[in-house]
């Protein structure tokens, strides 16, 4: 990129974020030095938030990828910094595998074999089939590899990325082959994590559409913070205006469907599990909806309710202000959403503040890592083929 | 801001003209021979205008067929409104069968026009030109082929206006709204009203075409049916805002109506039946099948009405990518239920699971799971998706795999429930496959009237893929 350097963060936000960073490790040291229990979850809030963060940007990459889209070429340095940021989420998963036998009750030593389990001297069938599923070490090698696997087919991508166009250089039939593999193994690798990292936390309860609901999360929080980063770097010029009105209107669009997807699965998850109402799904929404309906609703209210109304108008959707603040009510709303899948099982339930602080310490460290990353590369593909049709194509 | 933008767009289009990149592949116009607009008009209109050969031999040998399966369906009916639906296979341990397993395979079927006219009209998928005309009569069809079934099942369907919700003389006697039923009805009456205006509102330009070009009482059929077009700039700019809203509006409908359907069976306790991931999966499922069906259509009528050049291999290539998704959807769904079965520790549910395999109906399963989510896989090579023989039996295999898999959801759930004294076989009667076969009469004898009728491609729309109509074709700077 030509000219001088883009002062992408003024001192103020940078010390902002370092500061929120900071909190959050104090939080985490406070937290394990105090042996508190709320630490653990609050460790699982954190790295689950600044993982599905960069999923979200590395299946806005992947998906456009395969569908051979070029719209979003002009702001396509904004998912791929996103997608950087994987490598380093994935590093958390290390104090994830670290926590978990605070975290599960099934980690607990004798969980298996404590005498309420046990019929007859036998463990009861509904944990039969977890025994060997859920089991600490089984558990984190799965994690690690599902983690290493995104970030590593990721940072390839993204190595192909970079190189688009230059010299003459085309690798858009790796990069969407590869994208493929991403988005097909992601689909397997992702239900089952979701089925681990969240489900297992109540050992009895269990839902098919579980991973279907942690994927529409992910899609939604993805184009919620593509949105949210373009157009904080397009009023920072660093796109030299070429973002225009039908970027801005597509990118509503996309949020808008997401946040009515997310509604359509949690609605079909919620009034499946209330009709039947058996009592090992049931006892779930019993914890949330009949406990905390107040946070049921507020998640609700932020995921669906304020960008269904709020982009519902075509105007709106072309407006960079009101864009950006529905994308940080519903990135709000993904946080919400996370902690009312995990801490309502734990200890102190959902008034535990360190599922509020380390998640904003890895949130802060995934704006800074991603400004870092995005800096890195200019900030217009222009080599691309791509670029010329993402500047001027009209709908 | 403007000297800025131009000086980038100046530096943009150097390399890309330098490396002399060819055009993209999605930019080239969709229908192929360099055809004028008025040989596009010319060459749908004349169809059902009867000036083009039509119909041919294939058409009356076509229509014969469906006409005589419709007829034999007919009599079947006839016979089972007067004897009472005993004359079926069902039993008081299998309750549904045939009838809700052909009801939801032609609501399904359906879903592939809805997506196609109202999804990708929003997602500007312009390749959906060439066969929304087609795919939404498809739609329309199959939802009145499935609206048969439960009217049928009723009993005494002359009362099939209980289902309406409004003040009556029968006292307390209301619907029951927490009924899955109820939702069905509601959700297929608004699925087939919304369908048939945004299908009609298509036509309106192309019925007017057809007016210019007829004479006598075919004008004045054509002039009412086109409701007085102009093709003045104030109908188009009306036209085009009605089109994108009814396209908004129906993009939900592709979801909810099966997932409403999904529920018939979702919000029970039956083992195989209750499943969270029921609607979402029922709706992939909907529209891998449809898009099946639209194939087996469209492959035939580009055959049989020469329609090459409109329908290509690049129209086609994208359909089988879709079935390809889709199936792999269905197949995330298909293994999510086996993880549950097992991870859950639900005796019942393994019990089915197994059964399902194991069980007296496992050759079933096989042909579920294996046209499903095993035989679309070799649609991962372009090979494939462009030698249309191939293509063409995946789109039947699939179709056959969709209906087995409502008949194993449905039937292998019902047949070994809790109780294993009440453990049953279905056995279909005469009167069970000649309804079906009345369906597939039904279904295939309106196509073939469609096709006969009516403009079978949009001729107003598919002038936008002709030559310089797409805004985006040109990359020339400005």
């Amino acid at each position: 990129m030509s000219g001088p350097e883009l002062e992408l963060l003024s001192g103020g936000q940078k010390r902002l974020l370092y500061g929120l960073l900071g909190l959050g490790a104090l939080a985490l040291g406070v937290g394990l030095a105090t042996h508190s229990g709320g630490v653990y979850s609050g460790i699982l809030l954190g790295f689950l938030f600044m993982l599905e963060l960069g999923l979200g940007g590395a299946l806005f990459l992947c998906i456009n990828a395969t569908a051979n889209a070029r719209w979003h070429t002009v702001f396509r340095r904004v998912p791929e910094g996103v997608a950087a940021t994987l490598p380093w989420a994935a590093l958390l998963v290390l104090l994830f595998v670290w926590a978990v036998p605070h975290i599960y009750p099934w980690a607990a030593p004798g969980f298996y074999t404590d005498p309420s389990r046990l019929v007859g001297g036998v463990l009861i069938p509904e944990l039969k089939a977890k025994e060997g599923w859920l089991q600490p070490g089984w558990f984190s090698l799965r994690a690690v590899l599902f983690v290493a696997w995104w970030a590593g087919l990721m940072s390839l991508i993204l190595r192909l990325q970079r190189g688009q166009g230059l010299g003459g250089a085309n690798h858009a039939g790796a990069i969407r082959k590869l994208s493929i593999l991403f988005c097909v193994t992601f689909a397997y690798t992702f239900s089952v994590a979701s089925f681990d990292w969240l489900m297992s936390l109540e050992p009895r309860f269990y839902s098919t559409i579980f991973g279907v609901y942690c994927f529409a999360g992910v899609m939604q929080l993805g184009f919620a913070v593509v949105l949210l980063l373009t157009l904080f770097l397009d009023a920072k010029g660093a796109f030299k205006d070429q973002i225009r009105e039908q970027h801005r209107h597509d990118l509503g669009k996309w949020l808008f469907a997401f946040s009515c997807f997310w509604a359509y699965i949690w609605f079909f998850q919620f009034m499946l599990i209330w009709y039947a109402d058996l009592p090992d799904e049931s006892r779930y929404y019993v914890r949330r909806g009949g406990l905390r309906a107040d946070v049921m609703a507020l998640v609700v209210l932020l995921r669906f309710c304020v960008p269904f109304f709020g982009l519902a108008s075509q105007k709106v959707k072309k407006n960079p202000r009101i864009l950006a603040a529905v994308a940080l009510i519903v990135v709000a709303g993904h946080w919400l959403d996370l902690a009312l899948m995990a801490l309502p099982s734990q200890a102190g339930g959902m008034r535990n503040l360190y599922a509020l602080l380390i998640p904003v310490g890895t949130g802060a460290a995934f704006v800074l890592l991603f400004f870092r990353a995005f800096a890195k590369k200019p900030a217009l593909p222009e080599p691309d083929a791509a670029y010329a049709y993402s500047r001027r194509y009209l709908t | 801001m403007q000297s800025s933008a131009a000086s980038v767009a100046g530096a943009a289009s150097r390399p890309v003209a330098a490396h002399g990149h060819e055009v993209d592949p999605s930019d080239l116009p969709w229908v192929e021979g360099h055809k004028t607009l008025g040989q596009v008009t010319r060459e749908i209109a004349d169809y059902p205008m009867g000036r083009a050969g039509m119909p041919g031999a294939w058409w009356w040998i076509g229509l014969a067929i469906s006409a005589t399966a419709l007829g034999i369906g007919g009599v079947c009916i006839l016979y089972l409104m007067f004897v009472g639906i005993g004359t079926l296979g069902l039993s008081k341990t299998i309750g549904w069968g045939f009838c809700i397993t052909n009801f939801v395979f032609w609501v399904g079927i359906g879903h592939a026009g809805t997506l196609i006219s109202a999804i990708l009209y929003l997602l500007r998928q312009r390749w959906r030109t060439s066969v929304n005309r087609s795919a939404e009569a498809m739609t329309l069809i199959a939802v009145m082929c499935a609206g048969l079934f439960p009217l049928m099942h009723m009993g005494r369907p002359w009362f099939f206006f209980f289902l309406a919700p409004y003040p009556n003389t029968r006292g307390s006697l209301w619907m029951n709204f927490r009924s899955p039923l109820v939702w069905d009805m509601l959700a297929i009456s608004t699925y087939f009203t919304v369908s048939l205006v945004f299908w009609y509102l298509g036509l309106i330009p192309d019925w007017a075409t057809m007016r210019d070009r007829a004479h006598g009482l075919r004008k004045r059929i054509y002039g009412l049916l086109s409701f007085g077009w102009t093709g003045s700039a104030r109908h188009w700019k009306h036209y085009e805002l009605v089109y994108l809203i009814l396209a908004g509006i129906a993009t939900p409908l592709v979801l909810s109506v099966h997932s409403v359907v999904s529920g018939d069976f979702a919000t029970s306790l039956v083992p195989g039946w209750h499943a969270t991931i029921f609607p979402p999966y029922f709706v992939a499922g909907a529209i891998f099948s449809g898009f099946a069906m639209v194939l087996t259509l469209m492959l035939v009528a580009r055959k049989t009405m020469h329609f090459e050049e409109y329908i290509t291999l690049r129209h086609i290539d994208m359909m089988t990518k879709v079935m390809l998704f889709t199936s792999m959807a269905v197949g995330l769904a298909y293994l999510s239920e086996f993880y549950i079965a097992w991870y859950s520790g639900d005796r019942y549910e393994q019990q089915h699971f197994l059964n399902r395999f194991l069980g007296p109906y496992g050759w079933w399963a096989f042909i579920m799971y294996g046209c499903n989510m095993g035989i679309p896989q070799v649609l991962w090579f372009k090979a494939v998706r462009r030698n249309l023989l191939v293509v063409f039996l995946i789109s039947l295999t699939s179709n056959l795999g969709m209906w087995f898999e409502r008949w194993v959801i449905f039937v292998s759930s019902l047949q070994a429930d809790f109780l294993p004294s009440s453990w049953q076989f279905y056995h279909p009667t005469l009167i069970d496959y000649g309804v079906m076969l009345g369906s597939f009469g039904l279904f295939f004898t309106m196509f073939l009237l469609f096709a006969r009728f009516v403009p079978m491609i949009a001729i107003a729309e598919i002038k936008h893929e002709v030559a310089h109509g797409d805004p985006n074709a040109h990359h020339g700077e400005a």
